[in-house]
């Protein structure tokens, strides 16, 4: 039932740590640090989606209020990320 | 970023994840007073690559016990949007106050877990109580607002010092909300990477966490903590603990010294 959320947790990680490893190297070869900060973002974002894919297995199985309560774990990030880049 | 750096980040973290993994305790506490102390990282920067660590470690560890339907998701979701808010305002003390006030605030928590460390080493009669699972449906409403209370405080605790935050969560989810120890180590696993991810957020919007610091810290504490995990039964958990619970003793005196 939940084992997309298991799979997006394990092979995110590790996608997410293989972008960073190969940031690093583009970094050392153009002074570009664009990809090894979309790997950390990649990182944070798997908790997040896996979040999501919880929230769209428990709609399906009419469980409204703990798929609301995803949702708006997921708002609350969300609204973080934009007020700091916003102060920033 | 020197090559030695390099090889002495990723060493201390093959260490820290071993001596977790053995210890039982979350690789944070380890690895930030281990930057902090020993490489002269600002307190900050190491809270950033701790939590971003805290974030890979937890997301395997809580895909193994999804597989094996370990996880409350009702539990966690109950209690995960405070923690999440718990953990952005963490982050955002962390950020404004002076960097000794935070190595004091967490040589204070340091102090806890070794104290708590050292108390189960020395008794080491860890009776665990195996509670009957009560349904989240069941559970007073009294409980559940001491349960959010002190999810929000896990969270801060996690947000502000780049810890899981599991030695505040395992004991809510088991004490408070009546949930049996193995699920609730489970499902604090799964709540630690969320929790960690919405703290994490704030440090790389402001730009403190470097992908120079975090892939050797990385590279080191997945095999550490596997080593680690296969190595517990061999040796002898109480006295690493015991030795590792006056180590920290130690840096947590010397964090709470940097107040002064």
């Amino acid at each position: 039932m939940f084992d997309v959320v298991a799979k997006i947790l394990r092979y995110g990680a590790i996608i997410g740590l293989s972008i960073v490893i190969i940031g690093l190297i583009v970094e050392n070869l153009t002074n570009q640090s664009t990809i090894a900060i979309i790997g950390l973002y990649s990182i944070i974002s798997i908790p997040i989606i896996s979040l999501l894919a919880i929230s769209i297995q428990l709609l399906r199985e009419r469980e409204y209020l703990y798929s609301a309560l995803s949702v708006l774990t997921i708002i609350v990030i969300i609204t973080s990320i934009l007020l700091s880049i916003m102060s920033k | 970023m020197e090559m030695l750096d390099f090889i002495a980040l990723f060493a201390g973290a093959l260490g820290v994840g071993f001596v977790s993994a053995i210890a039982g305790i979350g690789g944070g506490s380890l690895l930030v007073p281990f930057m902090v102390l020993l490489l002269g990282y600002d307190a900050r920067v190491a809270i950033a690559a701790s939590l971003l660590c805290v974030i890979i470690t937890s997301s395997s560890a809580a895909s193994e016990y999804i597989q094996k339907k370990m996880v409350d998701f009702k539990m966690a979701l109950l209690l995960e949007p405070i923690t999440t808010l718990g953990a952005i305002v963490g982050a955002h003390i962390t950020l404004s106050l002076p960097t000794n006030y935070i190595e004091g605030v967490f040589g204070a928590m340091l102090l806890y877990v070794s104290i708590t460390m050292l108390r189960k080493s020395l008794k080491e009669t860890t009776a665990i109580h195996e509670e009957k699972n009560t349904s989240i449906d069941n559970i007073l409403w009294k409980r559940k607002l001491a349960g959010l209370l002190v999810s929000f405080i896990a969270g801060l605790t996690s947000g502000m010092l780049g810890v899981g935050g599991g030695v505040l969560k395992v004991p809510i989810l088991t004490l408070v909300m009546g949930v049996p120890i193995k699920v609730a180590v489970a499902t604090s696993s799964f709540m630690i990477g969320l929790t960690a991810a919405s703290g994490e957020v704030i440090y790389i919007v402001k730009g403190l966490t470097d992908p120079r610091i975090v892939a050797p810290l990385a590279l080191g504490i997945i095999p550490g903590a596997t080593l680690g995990a296969r190595y517990l039964g061999k040796i002898k958990a109480r006295y690493v603990r015991l030795v590792f619970s006056l180590l920290l003793l130690y840096a947590s005196i010397r964090m709470l010294f940097s107040i002064i």
